[in-house]
């Protein structure tokens, strides 16, 4: 069982392994902070993701080793294709409709995001976690992949919600990983 | 001239791969977006070096290794940062050298000139 205590260490960690990372793709000062960390239980966890009002760009993958479970990012489409333009070297507002390469980029922020807090999550459950190819799905789409999977079945969430400023842009990001937590 | 293979299923890993070897006068490129694919283009198109991401649909990176190195490859291993542990796998399997995601260009020439 992981406390919110230890949680919230993991995030401090991080939140710096994240801006580290983010700032090398996008050659920009990068600023990340962890708004909010929690371990939520199975109902808090489907409330949560329910409600994630205006995030419409959702990218999911499976946790394929240490824990059984899903990651999953969320941000609004404004973010996404400000997002985009940044790691791409576009001037802000280039980015109408996103192309192939456009969905890889936000694809490869969650799988950097991801392991950037889930590796540290992973070291106080004393386990190696890796993280599997991330995907974008719609919401309803993900609502389908977790109920017919069944992955919510008595199980917690970690939720990391974060504040990130790549030149002075500000984007905000749900960052959810869903495993089994064990007694 | 040097002739690269990278392989990765993000097609913007790729791109940004690709830009740093081009800018740095590895300019034959050739890419792949899974291990299936980075198979057949390795046996087709004779590369010098392969560049390697580790989690990749189909077949991952470590499988594809070990297809590869019995046939002469030299691999470059790439993965995220949290997967270091892919490490040590990669070497036995052949890799000569390791990268983590994200990466700046000097550390992707200085393994490269390390290997090649």
């Amino acid at each position: 069982m992981i406390s919110n205590t230890q949680l919230k260490e993991a995030s401090i960690i991080g939140e710096e392994r994240a801006a580290k990372a983010l700032s090398i793709l996008s050659k920009n000062n990068v600023s990340v902070k962890t708004r909010e960390s929690k371990m939520v239980n199975e109902s808090d966890a489907i409330t949560s993701v329910n409600n994630i009002e205006g995030h419409a760009i959702i990218s999911y993958s499976r946790i394929l080793t240490g824990f059984e479970g899903i990651c999953i990012l969320s941000l609004t489409r404004e973010n996404a294709l400000d997002l985009v333009d940044l790691f791409n070297n576009r001037p802000r507002g280039t980015t109408v409709t996103m192309q192939e390469i456009d969905r890889s980029t936000i694809r490869e922020t969650l799988n950097i995001l991801s392991n950037s807090y889930i590796t540290e999550v992973a070291k106080i459950a004393n386990k190696t976690v890796l993280i599997g190819v991330p995907y974008l799905v719609t919401k309803e789409g993900l609502e389908k992949i977790i109920s017919e999977s069944k992955l919510l079945l008595n199980r917690q969430a970690a939720l990391f919600q974060t504040d990130i400023t790549i030149q002075d842009v500000d984007f905000n990001l749900v960052l959810y990983f869903f495993f089994i937590t064990e007694a | 001239m040097t002739k690269v293979l990278v392989t990765d299923d993000s097609a913007f890993m790729r791109k940004v791969l690709v830009d740093i070897l081009n800018k740095n006068g590895y300019t034959e490129t050739i890419e792949a977006q899974d291990g299936k694919e980075a198979i057949e283009k390795f046996n087709s198109e004779k590369p010098d070096l392969v560049l390697l991401d580790v989690i990749m649909p189909e077949m991952d990176g470590l499988e594809v290794l070990k297809q590869i190195v019995p046939l002469g490859a030299k691999a470059i291993v790439i993965s995220a940062v949290g997967q270091e542990t892919m490490m040590t796998q990669a070497k036995d399997f052949g890799a000569k050298g390791y990268i983590i995601k994200p990466f700046d260009e000097s550390k992707v020439l200085e393994e490269i000139k390390k290997v090649l």
